[in-house]
């Protein structure tokens, strides 16, 4: 899952003061999971905008809408008769949600209220851990199912480094060191001598490294 | 405008805590401001941020969330989640520019008409002190302008 | 017990746990009532019926551990005996009825000097030891001790009554001893005002104190002095006495209510009574439904007021029990399956377990099973759940309707 978090509210003050009326879209996906960017929190962002502008003396028209996926051209869709209604929407999905609207509805001004994270899983109510960097390769299968590039803060391939202490990463005490968790694993699989193999140098061009990717299933793709 | 401020509060009470405390308070007959006006919820775990926030955005000088001691929830934990989306909110207001204090959690066992009456009698003053809401004011203005 | 005994004789299954080894609580060592009813008697015939009824199992030295259920549905574990031996009773109402303490507050040298007692003691003394009594000669009674003072406020209705019931039963014994009375005001309410005038009819004495210029008591070898200040007369008293017998009254049973508060998730009153649902309206039934009171549990009482309590409790349970079926109300949370976004934040949340992700991939809520309490409502970031009777809608038309006349 995607996950974000809301960016001040002074920040999207200055971004959404010069307009009138905005369109506060949110995303019932990911970020209504992860409690930041769904019909509550959309209508949490709206009152308090409209206090903030009220106490200045404008009535700002806000008007709250939530799609099912901010990021499918066809949810996005539903907003057409919304926007000659808005200056300005703002946008409470992930950075794929603001694109598509970016990308659908030319003419008005997008932008995010939230900070786009990471990829990553809840450990428990109200708390997620980034897990996976979208590397285009994955390597779980030799790593026992942890993955060294995101929970290696140095993206080890090889690791541990030297700084591995009682289990933590030097980076960040309250991090586990992704390689002991990899050995702990290794060994509760009874496969310790895989940490001995060396692993090659990783082709990056599969992932960010090789510009911007695309996924084209031809069987689907007309 | 010349009038004395009067602060407009909103309690929102659990069922089996603060508003038997306030029934209490009135079979005590023990009197508490008249500024509060009580909306009666199952568990103070009802009270959702938004509706304390729709409080304020009507025009409410402060907000508190009225339910049973801590450990005493009748729903075991509905009190704790109340606390924490009142500190939520009291983030909300303050980046927004208004006083944090405004919105308050308060604990009460149903049986304590006397601390019903005192804490509403506190929070009125608290919030007599902090002045009206800038919300308010700017309903106000606003209606004003709109009707003039 | 007597809750009990019609509950039963209806037809109902009831338990009676009872903590201590034997049935009577506090009446089982009064003697007689202000009316001479012989309570003794009364109480033993009463333990008997109740320990013989086939609808009636009696758990002694039992302890309430854990409690669970709705309305109509309630598990209790109880460990009973000797041995603690831990059982399980379905139930389907409950009925408080676990009494108040005696108060014995270390005042006016009680428990320092066997010739001051409590009016208990003196009920006991008469029936027992009607000799001693006969050899006295002045007797007085202090009232409101241990009560209507700050740490326990109330009257405990009980005291006046008792003092006029032992100094009546002394003087019949005794018609030349002189009695002392002295009181804040004597409240023999109702039909009690009878024996209230009889007892002045006898020449018993009433002497009324302020709380600010209590009376004292000195021992001396050869009997008890009492200084009291008279309020009429506006001069001090010295009385000496061969006996001083206090009007102590009922405390709150302040452990055993607050553990049952926890366990059954009940309310009490500021001085650790348990609290009934409106104080005029629903005497006997708790905010919690399935819950009644009967007794001192509730607040201070007499034997027969306690009984008459007991008797409503099992009426007001009888309501419940008689039916088939119980209307919960309908305060209970719903989903809409297609503003659900499947994020599991209610089912995490639910104090009761009670939401699941259904086979469709949205939430769903067993009516049955939700206790109304909204958590999940306010917790749902689709704000896809609706609490019935107290949705979205209805909050914010209440916030509407309180600031309409301001904007
Ligand atoms: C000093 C004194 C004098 C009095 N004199 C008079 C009088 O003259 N005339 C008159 O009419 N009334 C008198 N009363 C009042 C009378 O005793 C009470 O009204 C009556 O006993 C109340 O009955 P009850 O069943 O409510 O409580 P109780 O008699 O207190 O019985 C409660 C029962 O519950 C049990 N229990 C408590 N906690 C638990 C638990 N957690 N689990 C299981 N069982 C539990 C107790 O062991 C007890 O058996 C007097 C009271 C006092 C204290
Ligand atoms: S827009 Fe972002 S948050 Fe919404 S579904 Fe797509 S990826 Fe998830
Ligand atoms: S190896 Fe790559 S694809 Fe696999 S989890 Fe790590 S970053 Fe994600
Ligand atoms: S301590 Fe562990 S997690 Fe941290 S950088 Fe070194 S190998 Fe990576
Ligand atoms: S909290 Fe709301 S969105 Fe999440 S699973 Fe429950 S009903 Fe669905
Ligand atoms: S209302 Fe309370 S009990 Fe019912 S499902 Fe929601 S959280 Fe659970």
């Amino acid at each position: 899952m995607i996950t974000a978090v809301r960016k001040s509210i002074e920040e999207i003050i200055a971004c959404v003061s010069p307009y009138d009326r905005i369109l506060l879209v949110g995303c019932n996906e990911c970020v209504s999971v992860c409690s930041v960017g769904g019909r509550k929190e959309v209508a949490l962002l709206s009152s308090a905008l409209h206090m903030h502008f009220l106490k200045q003396g404008k009535t700002m028209d806000i008007r709250e809408m939530t799609l099912e996926r901010q990021c499918d051209p066809e949810y996005v869709e539903e907003l057409v008769n919304y926007m000659d209604g808005a200056d300005a929407v703002l946008s409470m999905a992930c950075g794929c949600g603001v694109q598509t609207i970016a990308a659908r509805y030319r003419e008005k001004p997008v932008f995010p209220a939230v900070n786009t994270t990471f990829m990553g899983a809840s450990e428990r109510q109200g708390v997620w851990s980034e897990r996976c960097q979208g590397c285009g390769d994955c390597v779980l299968g030799i790593t026992g199912g942890i993955c060294p590039i995101a929970r290696c803060s140095k993206r080890l391939m090889n690791g541990p480094c030297g700084g591995s202490t009682k289990g933590k990463c030097e980076i960040d005490a309250n991090i586990d060191c992704a390689w002991q968790l990899i050995w702990d694993r290794l060994k509760a699989l009874g496969l310790e001598k895989r940490i001995e193999d060396i692993m090659e140098a990783k082709d990056w061009r599969t992932s960010r490294d090789g510009g911007p990717r695309t996924i084209t299933r031809e069987d689907l793709a007309s | 405008m010349t009038d004395a401020f009067e602060p407009e509060i909103v309690a929102f009470c659990c069922h089996y805590c603060a508003y038997t405390a306030a029934d209490m308070a009135g079979s005590k007959r023990i009197s508490y401001p008249p500024n509060v006006k009580i909306i009666r919820v199952p568990c103070t775990g009802k009270v959702d941020a938004i509706h304390i926030m729709r409080a304020f955005e009507k025009g409410a000088d402060g907000v508190y969330v009225a339910g049973c001691l801590e450990g005493d929830c009748h729903f075991k934990t509905g009190n704790i989640r109340a606390a924490h989306r009142v500190r939520r909110v009291q983030a909300l207001l303050e980046e927004i520019g208004m006083e944090g204090g405004r919105v308050e959690m308060i604990t009460m066992s149903a049986g304590m008409g006397e601390r019903f009456a005192q804490t509403a009698r506190e929070f009125t003053e608290k919030i007599r002190a902090l002045g009206p809401s800038p919300i308010r004011d700017a309903i106000r203005q606003s209606g004003r302008r709109a009707a003039g | 017990m007597n809750a009990a005994l019609l509950l039963a004789d209806q037809g109902h299954r009831v338990y009676l746990v009872e903590r201590e080894a034997r049935l009577g609580g506090i009446a089982a060592t009064v003697r007689t009532t202000l009316e001479g009813d012989d309570v003794g008697r009364y109480m033993s015939d009463l333990v008997e019926t109740v320990q013989s009824h086939q609808k009636i199992q009696v758990l002694t030295q039992a302890i309430i551990v854990d409690h669970k259920g709705m309305p109509g549905r309630f598990t209790t574990g109880i460990q009973t005996g000797p041995r603690m031996h831990y059982m399980q009773v379905e139930h389907g109402v409950t009925i408080l009825a676990t009494g108040a303490l005696a108060n014995r507050p270390a005042q006016y040298l009680l428990g320092e000097d066997d010739r001051v007692l409590t009016q208990l003691d003196m009920d006991a003394k008469i029936e027992d030891d009607p000799e001693s009594i006969r050899s006295m000669k002045q007797v007085v009674m202090i009232q409101c001790v241990g009560s209507r003072e700050p740490g326990n406020p109330n009257c405990s209705r009980i005291c006046c009554q008792s003092a006029i019931k032992n100094a009546l039963r002394m003087k019949a014994l005794n018609p030349d001893m002189q009695i002392y009375v002295l009181n804040r005001d004597i409240r023999t309410y109702g039909f009690q005002e009878d024996y209230y005038r009889e007892a002045r009819k006898q020449g018993v004495q009433f002497i009324r104190y302020e709380p600010d210029r209590r009376p004292a008591v000195r021992a001396l070898e050869n009997g008890l002095v009492v200084d009291a200040y008279d309020d009429i007369l506006g001069c001090r008293l010295e009385i000496s006495a061969d006996a001083v017998v206090l009007s102590t009254g009922l405390i709150a049973d302040d452990e055993t209510t607050e553990d049952l508060s926890m366990l059954f998730h009940v309310p009490r009153s500021d001085d650790s009574y348990f609290l009934e649902d409106h104080i005029k309206l629903r005497p006997t039934d708790m905010s919690v439904r399935g819950f009644f009171l009967a007794g001192t549990a509730h607040a201070p009482k007499s034997i027969r007021e306690s009984i008459a309590h007991g008797q409503s409790a099992a009426g007001r349970a009888m309501t419940m029990l008689a039916k088939h079926w119980i209307n919960l109300g309908a305060a209970v949370a719903r989903v809409d399956g297609a503003k659900c976004a499947a994020c599991l934040i209610c089912v995490r949340a639910c104090p009761y377990n009670v939401p699941f992700i259904n086979a469709e991939g949205y939430s769903e809520i067993d009516p049955a099973k939700c206790h109304g309490c909204g958590i999940c409502a306010a917790d749902c970031p689709a704000r896809a759940i609706q609490l019935m009777q107290y949705e979205d809608d209805q909050i914010l038309a209440k916030l509407d309707g309180l600031f309409e006349r301001m904007n």
